[in-house]
């Protein structure tokens, strides 16, 4: 399939990430393969591509393939999958699979799974025509947003409103909140990543 | 978005920056603009009477610090980046919190909220084959909204 791939991190200049063939995804147990429609791109992309993160262990293989705020339809499911069919409209967000038994998993707060795997990080992300996902991690798209106003939730979205959660925790009436900095969780566009969510 | 959310949960929201671009955005998103190349955003919110809660995404030591400095007593910070948290004084009993990103189910609400239009991504498309250059323009600071690819459009 064709595909944005990062060959070894350096400078973007460099031509260090470029289209090229990738191998076609196949959905194991409990996976399904989505055929992108839309796949933002964030800043973190930027911070992977050019090494800031290698200290991190990552990207944690190479050539991988860069994007982590992904909607498209399902074309393949494998097996254990029933909820999900052909046809689906999907996104997926940085939290590509966690292990589901943890005590994080078991209340809730899955992105703090020590075993999770990281869309784009540990697993090959959405700058591609397919991309493999964790059933159990894809969310269904309401019919009410397009493909590619759906994407940004799934990063820069997501990440905005759960650090908004822990400011209001209660219905906040005529409080004042300030915030600070930064595009991409202000409007949608750009810096949500500054660091790896994965580290080893 | 961090705005949109806040200004969901009912909050008057000061937007701290020094772009001046951002400086309109928060302007277009009914957030009260702070001009931090010109001015001290701690008086600034002190003169409000302090506000109850931050949100830094801004990989800044010094927004930090000021966040600190500008929440009330017993207020939240709340931390997306990685910063140097400083000096926290006890007695005021404030409160720093990390995020990242959200559960699934944090997803779940926020695809209802979209789909109910109470918050909205404003994006540019680009062909799979301009991934690079869609990079580069981010690198650079020349997108104003999300960059978004298309590969099977």
């Amino acid at each position: 399939m064709r595909a944005i791939v990062l060959d070894a991190p350096g400078p973007l200049e460099s031509g260090v990430v470029h289209r090229g063939d990738h191998v076609d995804p196949r959905p194991g147990s409990g996976q399904i393969v989505v055929r992108v429609s839309a796949c933002g791109v964030c800043r973190s992309n930027l911070h992977m591509i050019e090494g800031d993160w290698v200290a991190y262990g990552v990207p944690a293989f190479m050539p991988i393939v860069p994007g982590h705020e992904v909607v498209g339809r399902v074309v393949e499911v494998g097996s254990e999958v029933d909820w999900l069919h052909p046809g689906d409209r999907v996104g997926v967000q940085p939290l590509w699979s966690t292990c589901g038994h943890c005590p994080y998993c078991l209340t809730g707060r899955d992105q703090l799974c020590s075993a999770k795997q990281i869309t784009r990080e540990t697993v090959d992300g959405g700058y591609a025509e397919y991309m493999l996902a964790t059933a159990a991690h894809a969310h269904p798209v309401p019919d009410a947003i397009s493909d590619v106003e759906a994407a940004p939730l799934f990063c820069p979205g997501v990440t905005a409103y759960n650090a908004v959660s822990k400011a209001a925790p209660h219905p906040v009436r005529h409080g004042r909140f300030s915030v600070w900095g930064a595009s991409g969780t202000w409007s949608s566009s750009s810096r949500s990543w500054p660091a790896p969510m994965f580290t080893r | 978005m961090v705005i949109q959310f806040s200004v969901l949960a009912g909050a008057d929201v000061y937007a701290v920056t020094r772009s001046a671009q951002h400086l309109d955005l928060a302007d277009e998103l009914s957030a009260h603009p702070v001009d931090a190349s010109s001015r001290d955003p701690v008086s600034v919110l002190a003169a409000l009477g302090g506000v109850d809660a931050a949100v830094v995404f801004a990989p800044s030591d010094e927004s930090l610090r000021q966040a600190v400095a500008s929440i009330k007593p017993g207020g939240t910070v709340v931390l997306g980046v990685h910063a140097q948290v400083g000096a926290l004084p006890f007695a005021d009993e404030k409160r720093v919190v990390g995020s990242v990103v959200g559960s699934r189910q944090q997803m779940r609400d926020v695809l209802a909220l979209a789909a109910a239009g109470k918050v909205r991504a404003h994006c540019e498309t680009y062909a799979l084959d301009d991934a690079v250059e869609a990079l580069g323009r981010l690198k650079r600071g020349e997108i104003r909204a999300r960059a978004v690819l298309v590969p099977n459009a």
